[in-house]
């Protein structure tokens, strides 16, 4: 904190000097020529300083990682800087005709020391050096008191291990500017006097990698420098939000930011780094249990959550009934959760976004990883072509479980089958004038098939194509388009009924995108998106020849969704942000469809049915126009603190209509219709953020609340299958989630991680006056997801160089289900007696995850790094209930059984290499 | 040289082990039994049990009452009057049994199918129920039914799996009725005889015949409802382990084959949902199954059970020891120590009779 201070008067002073920097004819004529798409702040500064001689200084903290996109032709240097810079808040002054110093626009209102630059600065033959370039940190050091007064300034500090925080003895210091070399003595230490002024710094030590600071010293100061051990990239994804800064900072409320470390620190299911099982760790994010499809966000159900995977959309995430996640962790470049306020881009979906996107251009080396574990493999490549123009990204994973599964003693696991896989290809070509042409198709596909009794099969397809282009005056435009969809197929394998039952959902997606950044303060969003959804018919067929089956198909509706939208984040002032939108939909439910008519004032139903119309193929049925605003503000305080509060209105169209205890993978995927109305919500946020000690621990306090509507909610014993009038089984419910999300992360330094308690609860309503219609008396019941407490425990500690120890905690409330509460006979029968939906609670569920990571050839500079992970997925073998379920056995009454999906500890190796 | 690559297969054999063994650890879910203590029950509903169907006998259905989960015990409705009627028409006045039973007069009415029926009960509070009618459905008789004894792998007490012989029954029928698509129920209850020892005395040994009940708690049940007619060939309807007692002199299984409405499948069906469920994610959630009894004056009333409307057909297969070959059945009045009382009495087992069915 002390140091942070003393950079802000150091900062203050030197803008002070503003005038009299001026004065001396600083390099303000110069002309500017460039184009930025979508770069880091850093990033541009950099390469401005290599082509014409600037030298920056800056916190990088200030800068943030948000992406800018600038057209410079010709610009003076002045305006340019002021298009980079101040929408993001920050000024600038030239200290040197040459050198540029960046501070926040509040820092530059305070008092400063006019006498500061009287002294000039002695280096300015190394000022124009070409090591400049070179620099990575830019750093000032020193007491302002003796700014103008010291000649010298003694410089001491000390080195650490960036992982764990220990002094490292034996570090070389190379003072560039002097020739000079020094070394940390055993407790790490080191100590130096040193003109004042400006010194170009490489700090090296064997295993780490080599740091490089350009350093302005004014006098004596304390500098301590922390050093990355040369690891290796394993295969954990990188889970970002908006930005890479502490929550505080960012605009928006909800969004969750996991950095690398911590995804590497948490223990998945048989070792697999996985997407979903990582956001599954995240506040506010829950999943019905082991061996389910998708998660829960707040409260929602897993189908009101949009799952992107660059730009198109998933609509089933899951491989292997759960277990493992559709993304393939060594092809993704970034994951962000809007679970919170969600930008008028997006739309779709009532509850989050998930953002998913993969590798981009590389115009460096290539990139080889892959792995292999129990049951998965996987391979990835990421190769520049054709003079660096051109990146081809290829990947793919499978599994190899069923010759395993052939072994087993179990008959029903022994006649079992369970097999996956996906590929991902990408080809980018870079455009002459600012552009990226790209071409993608992703497919994954799972079998399950159990014994004789039933099997399933669904694949995901997308293939898109995309041009981001960069136009004139700060435009960048991206447009898109993407083909993709779902197939699924349940099978009954055996006896004269066996058959398949197939369905799917395609859609043709088309996008355009356009951000203006140049706008003083304001980051502009607009564009429109229309998707075409094409329903495949539901079609049952006889699975074999001694089948009796009759073929059957039934059409489902077509639907067309179209949106504009605009958004709009503004920076008020350093205090105050805010982000606005504005999206409308549009959609139009097409036929073919034959749709029936209903007395009116009666429930739906077979005998309240009077008509039908039969509509033909993209004839329209009916529209429905919702506009969907989106606010969400900022205030901060202080520079460690935050408020953010967000209101989203969300509409959906599309539904999964499933009748399981959980959604299995061929449940059928919906447009609305005339009677299954669109899904919308009203989600409110609001949140206290605030960094405790030197921004080392991230604290906050996130609270929500959704009212929605439209909910599809099932009638007892709903038949789905083949169902031309699903209406007659549906119930349009409301719905309603709210809770609170407790947050506290250990961010840097040895160990690391995080803890968080979630108080949630989704509840569902159906009250109308027939009794056909009405759930539980009409009063509001828990949804089946409905979990009111979860703590997550994320625990890394880095034990040596080259190893590191994860602990992970997982704790949630059983989740409801339908509970007896009397018995009766019919005929020899004893059955259970079930008054009303989800009236009792499985047991908590509590989870401890254990993993060991050992990384090989930490040494720098080789290519080839390979790690092996041991982990041990629930380590207190605990049975964790997935169900209760109620069943006689013989004695005479329906006795209550636990099942337990994981009821055990699961030990696993897997190795990770890349290249 | 050698010596590295050896190492290599061993390390390789052992890394399969492992693979092995560690997958195969993932593959057991495990299903143990749960304390589940219920909330309190919301009163005592009606339960009608039974039906009536084609055969020229007397038949009965049963009234009781929900009673708590977890107890045995039966609240059974007596001093109930119940009519059946034919096209809304009465055409029986039902007789109270004992446990509330109701017999359906045999003699008085011939129900026939493609004929309408249904029951009107009027319970000694005075409310009153009805039954949708419901057209009664042609019979479908099976073409044979038969036994076969296989070597079936089972799961014993301590989870392990081992090799058992099983009785399976398995039949052949067609699945239509009179031209439609045949609805199909299975009930197989068992009977046998049992011959005491001779005590020496001047009386002969007495045989037994013991009409079982039916413990089996899985409902089997068939929709012809999706296909194009065919048959089920060789469709296993029930199974069993063998027992000395009951195989070692006569046994028959008395293979109830119901053709039933679609409405009355359709409430099996659910029934089946709740009373044999997996517990995985895949069951439909349960639900409290109403079937087609009303209250007439309040339809908001939960009724439970269901008046069947169906026509039986019957096959019996008999089976001795010789027929359960290759096991060996002994006769267990010679190998159990200290030899039971039935072994001289054999009217102490249960359900037993000295009355010789007329099938057997």
């Amino acid at each position: 904190m002390l140091a942070f201070r003393r950079i802000i008067w150091v900062v203050v002073l030197v803008i002070s000097c503003y005038t009299a920097t001026y004065a001396q004819n600083p390099d303000t004529v110069k002309t500017i020529s460039g184009n930025y798409i979508h770069q880091k702040i850093p990033d541009i500064l950099q390469d401005i300083g290599s082509r014409y001689g600037f030298r920056f200084f800056f916190r990088k903290d200030w800068l943030g990682s948000s992406a800018v996109t600038l057209n410079a032709d010709n610009l003076p240097v002045t305006i340019f800087l002021d298009s980079l810079l101040h929408p993001a808040g920050l000024t600038y002054v030239f200290y040197y005709p040459s050198v540029i110093i960046i501070a926040r626009s509040e820092d530059l209102a305070r008092e400063f020391t006019q006498n500061y630059f009287i002294e000039k600065r002695r280096q300015q033959d190394f000022l124009q050096s070409d090591k400049m370039s070179e620099a990575t940190d830019h750093i000032v050091l020193g007491d302002s008191s003796q700014i103008g007064k010291a000649r010298e300034g003694l410089l001491k500090g000390q080195v650490f291990d960036s992982s764990n925080g220990e002094p490292l003895p034996g570090v070389n210091i190379n003072i560039e500017s002097i020739n000079k070399i020094i070394t940390t003595g055993p407790d790490g230490k080191f100590s130096v006097q040193l003109p004042t002024g400006s010194h170009f710094i490489s700090v090296s030590y064997v295993g780490y990698d080599t740091k490089k600071f350009d350093l302005a010293l004014l006098g004596n100061a304390t500098w301590n420098i922390e050093i990355f051990p040369h690891a290796i990239q394993l295969n954990e994804v990188k889970i970002t939000g908006t930005q890479e800064q502490s929550m505080v900072h960012s605009n928006v409320a909800g969004i969750t930011t996991l950095t690398p470390k911590d995804i590497k620190s948490l223990t998945m299911f048989l070792g697999e780094a996985d997407v979903i099982k990582s956001i599954l760790t995240v506040p506010g994010v829950s999943t019905t249990g082991e061996g389910t499809e998708g998660f829960h966000v707040r409260g929602g159900n897993i189908d009101q959550n949009l799952i992107l995977q660059d730009n198109a959309i998933l609509f089933n995430s899951s491989h292997a009934l759960g277990f493992f996640s559709v993304f393939n962790p060594d092809l993704v470049k970034n994951v962000t959760l809007y679970k919170g306020h969600i930008p008028a881009q997006y739309g779709g979906r009532i509850s989050s976004v998930l953002d998913v996107n993969l590798k981009g251009f590389n115009d460096d080396k290539t990139q080889i990883n892959g792995g292999i574990g129990l049951v998965t493999g996987r391979m990835s490549a990421d190769i520049p072509m054709f003079n660096h123009h051109t990146t081809l990204i290829a990947g793919g994973r499978l599994t190899y479980s069923d010759w395993i599964l052939r072994q087993a003693e179990n008959p029903d696991v022994h006649n079992s089958q369970a097999s996956f896989y996906d590929y991902n290809f990408k080809l980018i070509q870079k455009l002459p004038h600012n552009g990226y042409l790209s071409a993608s198709a992703y497919q994954s596909y799972d079998h399950l098939q159990f014994t004789d009794q039933f099997g399933f099969k669904w694949k995901n397809i997308t293939y898109g194509i995309s041009w981001e282009q960069l136009f004139k005056g700060d435009y960048f435009n991206k447009l898109s388009y993407i083909y993709g969809g779902q197939d699924n197929q349940y099978i009954k394998p055996t006896n004269v009924d066996a058959y398949t039952l197939s369905n799917g959902l395609n859609y043709h997606k088309v996008k355009d995108e356009l951000s203006i950044s140049s706008l003083h303060n304001h980051e502009l969003v607009t564009g429109i998106e229309g998707i075409l959804y094409l329903a495949s018919p539901d079609v049952m067929e006889p699975y074999r020849e001694s089948s009796y089956v009759i073929p059957e198909s039934i059409r489902r509706e077509n639907g067309l969704e179209t949106a504009v939208f605009v958004n709009d984040d503004y920076t008020i002032s350093h205090l105050f942000s805010i982000s606005a939108g504005l999206r409308y939909n549009y959609f139009v439910s097409l036929g073919p469809s034959t749709v029936y008519q209903y007395r009116p004032g009666e429930p739906y139903s077979i005998s309240s049915g009077i008509d039908s119309v039969i509509y033909g193929s993209g004839q329209k049925i009916i529209t429905y126009g919702r506009l969907a605003p989106r606010f969400s503000f900022k205030y901060s305080p202080t520079s460690v603190s935050s408020i953010k509060a967000s209101y989203d209105r969300m509409n959906q169209f599309v539904h999964l209509i499933s009748n399981t205890i959980a959604p299995v993978p061929v449940d059928l995927w919906q447009v609305s219709t005339r009677y299954l109305l669109p899904e919308y919500a009203d989600n409110y946020s609001a949140g206290y953020f605030r960094n405790l000690a030197g921004d080392r621990w991230e604290t906050s306090v996130d609270l929500f609340y959704r009212a929605s509507s439209n909910i599809p909610l099932y009638k007892d014993f709903a038949d789905l299958k083949l169902n031309p009038h699903l209406e007659t089984e549906i119930i349009n419910a409301k719905g309603r989630s709210y809770g609170a999300e407790f947050y506290i992360r250990k961010v840097t330094g040895n160990p690391s991680g995080w803890i968080s308690y979630t108080y949630s609860r989704s509840m569902v309503r159906s009250g109308t006056q027939f009794p056909e219609t009405t759930v539980n008396n009409g009063d509001w019941f828990p949804a089946y997801f409905d979990k009111p407490h979860q703590v997550n425990f994320v625990f890394d500690l880095q034990v040596t160089r080259g190893s590191n120890l994860s602990l992970n905690y997982s704790f949630s409330s059983g989740r409801p289900i339908t509970a007896p509460t009397a018995n009766y006979f019919y005929d020899s029968y004893i059955i259970p007696y079930y008054p009303g939906r989800n009236n009792f609670r499985i047991p908590n569920y509590s989870r401890l995850d254990m993993a060991y990571t050992i990384r090989r050839n930490v040494v720098r500079n080789h290519r080839y790094n390979d790690s092996v992970t041991f982990s041990v997925y629930n380590l207190l073998s605990r049975v964790n209930a997935f169900s209760v379920f109620f069943m006689r056995t013989g004695t005479g009454i329906a006795d209550a059984y636990k099942l337990s999906v994981l009821g055990r500890a699961f030990p696993s190796v897997t190795y990770n290499f890349n290249y | 040289m050698i010596r590295v690559s050896r190492k290599i297969l061993t390390f390789r054999k052992a890394f399969f082990k492992l693979l092995l063994t560690l997958f195969i650890f993932t593959l057991f879910s495990c299903v143990e039994s749960f304390n589940y203590k219920p909330a309190h029950s919301e009163g005592s509903y009606l339960v009608v049990s039974g039906g009536i169907n084609d055969l020229p006998e007397k038949q009965a259905f049963y009234l009781s009452r929900t009673t708590v989960y977890g107890t045995r015990y039966v609240e059974y409705i007596q001093g109930a009057t119940a009519q059946i009627l034919e096209y809304g028409n009465v055409v029986d006045q039902c007789k109270g049994l004992n446990y509330g039973g109701y017999q359906i007069d045999g003699d008085k009415i011939q129900p026939k199918p493609g004929r309408s029926y249904s029951v009107r009960i009027q319970l000694p509070d005075g409310n009153q129920y009805e039954s949708t009618p419901e057209i009664m459905p042609y019979p479908v008789v099976p073409d044979s039914a038969n036994m076969d004894v296989k070597l079936d792998l089972v799961r014993n007490d301590q989870g392990a799996y081992v090799s058992q012989y099983n009785i399976h029954i398995k039949i052949t029928t067609s699945l239509t009725a009179n031209g439609h698509p045949a609805f199909l129920r299975w009930n197989v209850p068992e009977a046998y005889s049992f011959t005491e020892l001779s005590t020496g005395s001047l009386s002969y040994p007495k045989t037994c015949y013991i009409q079982e009940p039916i413990t089996d708690q899985i409902i089997r049940i068939f929709s012809g409802g999706d296909l194009s007619g065919g048959k089920l060939v060789d469709y296993q309807v029930f199974s069993r382990s063998p027992s000395y007692l009951e195989f070692f002199y006569i046994h028959y299984f008395i293979v109830q084959q119901y053709s039933i409405t679609r409405s009355a499948y359709n409430y099996w069906n659910r029934l089946k949902t709740v009373a044999n469920p997996s517990g995985s994610f895949i069951d439909t959630p349960p639900a409290a199954v109403i079937g087609n009894i009303y209250n007439v004056k309040d339809k908001n009333e939960p009724v439970l059970g269901y008046f069947e409307v169906s026509s039986l057909s019957i096959k019996r297969i008999k089976a001795t020891h010789a027929d359960l070959l290759p096991t060996t059945v002994f006769n267990p009045c010679q190998i159990i120590y200290p030899t039971p009382d039935y072994c001289y009495n054999c009217l102490l087992l249960p359900h037993s009779s000295v009355d010789r069915p007329a099938y057997w």
